[in-house]
């Protein structure tokens, strides 16, 4: 996994002003404003460092099973689901979680929605030759994401559905035909990774457009490895002149 | 003689996030593993320290109710280390890729398993059991992909047919089987692990005899033939 750059948010900062606060909204003001330092060390000081710990081990085992299906964490799952009663000390669990996921498991939690606290984890690690990793149905869909990535980067952030499909059939890849290892790739494509937020889909131009973290985060992975992407987006380019 | 860290390094959290991807892994692909995981951030590497390396994974696993271990297949007698969870939680529950008929299939799968006698289960019993469902009725088709897909995720193995429990599955369910079979599920008397296919383990277990046995008598014989090296 390429590193991402993180975008910080602060649990303490009072959210922005919407012109409709819903249930979700007033639910997040609850969580900012019990955040302050003084009134997490009150809430921490009414549980066991026990019960602390089961909460923080939950959330971790939260976010993995959620990262293994390649999907965004969002803080209001967390907190339905595993918190709880244990939303008031949100700030300090989540803490202690990318703690963790930082010592042990290399892997580091970022915020890519600010507003609505969705998170992602991004491997620390880079990746190696011998790493031997699991190849299944995902390492295919991955190398797919890849090709499509890099089209719409090499177009200016901006790439026409039509482009894509042209490209995809000089691969062998007909969007009409159920793909061996894909599946239906059009749906892959405009839902599956949608729904992951690799591309966000403007509706009635047929355009895919790469969101701004996912660009940088290719941009980096590039740099990383300038030797690997520059051979890649070379054969592409010279391939299918795109 | 090499010094293996102490604390947790990079070498350790690659060869965690390596083991969590492939789920489980055999003893000589662990060793590899070990060995490029130490090389690839320098630090010191000792064949023989593999235990003493994952030893280091499980002091920060523990807390988190999850554990690197090791478990012998039934298949080869070979040693396989997998990472497991100890906890039992609605989390957990989660995590499963499978829908809840689907685990009640596998449920039921294991039982069949579990109470033969040669620990295996035939495709025509478990396509039966698709009419018992509770949650939610089966198709055969649908039988058949869900079991289809247990092998490749490695929770069950299939041989002409007939499935039984994988080596990643026993490793990984052990305390749910010794608790959920007790009456039922076999047990050596010898290394207390529970065997399934009790067919492979007996034969296994006589050829380590009979090898045990040779070695012995080759033993004896050499300490007091009068024809001894020492002469």
């Amino acid at each position: 996994m390429s590193q991402r750059k993180r975008i910080r948010g602060n649990p303490s900062t009072a959210p922005e002003a919407s012109q409709q606060p819903d249930a979700h909204d007033s639910e997040d003001d609850l969580l900012s404003q019990a955040q302050t330092a003084t009134q997490v060390q009150r809430n921490l000081e009414k549980l066991t460092p026990e019960q602390i710990e089961q909460k923080v081990s939950e959330v971790v085992q939260f976010i993995l099973i959620k990262d293994q299906k390649k999907l965004p964490i969002k803080r209001a799952d967390i907190v339905k689901n595993v918190l709880k009663e244990y939303k008031s000390i949100y700030a300090e669990i989540l803490n202690r979680v990318s703690q963790i996921l930082k010592q042990v498991f290399g892997l580091k939690l970022v915020e890519i929605d600010v507003k609505n606290h969705v998170y992602i984890v991004v491997n620390r690690l880079e990746h190696q030759g011998g790493d031997c990793m699991k190849v299944e149905g995902s390492t295919a869909k991955m190398g797919l994401l890849m090709v499509i990535l890099s089209l719409i980067f090499m177009k200016g952030n901006s790439a026409k559905e039509s482009m894509i499909w042209e490209v995809l059939k000089k691969l062998h890849i007909d969007i009409s035909e159920r793909h061996q290892d894909l599946g239906d790739v059009k749906k892959l494509i405009t839902e599956e990774f949608v729904r992951q937020k690799f591309r966000i889909r403007i509706p009635n131009l047929g355009q895919h457009s790469i969101k701004k973290h996912r660009q940088k985060r290719l941009q980096k992975h590039q740099e990383q490895q300038a030797g690997q992407n520059k051979c890649f987006k070379t054969q592409v380019d010279f391939q299918y002149m795109v | 003689m090499s010094v293996q860290p102490a604390q947790m390094t990079d070498s350790h959290r690659r060869f965690l996030q390596i083991l969590m991807s492939r789920g489980i892994l055999e003893s000589s692909e662990a060793q590899k593993l070990h060995k490029h995981c130490c090389e690839t951030h320098k630090v010191s590497y000792a064949a023989d320290k593999l235990e003493d390396f994952i030893k280091i994974i499980n002091n920060q696993l523990q807390p988190l109710f999850m554990q690197i271990r090791r478990g012998v297949s039934e298949e080869d007698g070979k040693q396989h280390y997998a990472l497991v969870n100890l906890a039992e939680t609605e989390i957990t529950r989660m995590a499963s890729d499978y829908a809840e008929n689907e685990l009640e299939l596998f449920r039921k799968t294991m039982d069949l398993i579990v109470t033969s006698e040669n620990g295996f289960a035939s495709s025509t019993d478990i396509l039966n059991l698709a009419d018992q469902l509770q949650t939610k009725k089966m198709k055969k088709k649908e039988v058949e992909q869900v079991l289809h897909h247990l092998v490749q995720d490695s929770w069950l193995s299939e041989k002409r047919g007939e499935y039984t429990l994988s080596t990643r599955c026993i490793i990984e369910m052990e305390q749910y089987i010794r608790t959920m079979y007790e009456d039922t599920v076999k047990v050596c008397n010898i290394c207390h692990n529970i065997t399934i296919q009790v067919q492979h383990f007996l034969i296994r277990t006589l050829i380590q005899l009979v090898k045990f046995h040779v070695l012995a008598q080759g033993f004896i014989r050499k300490q007091f033939s009068p024809y001894s090296h020492s002469c």
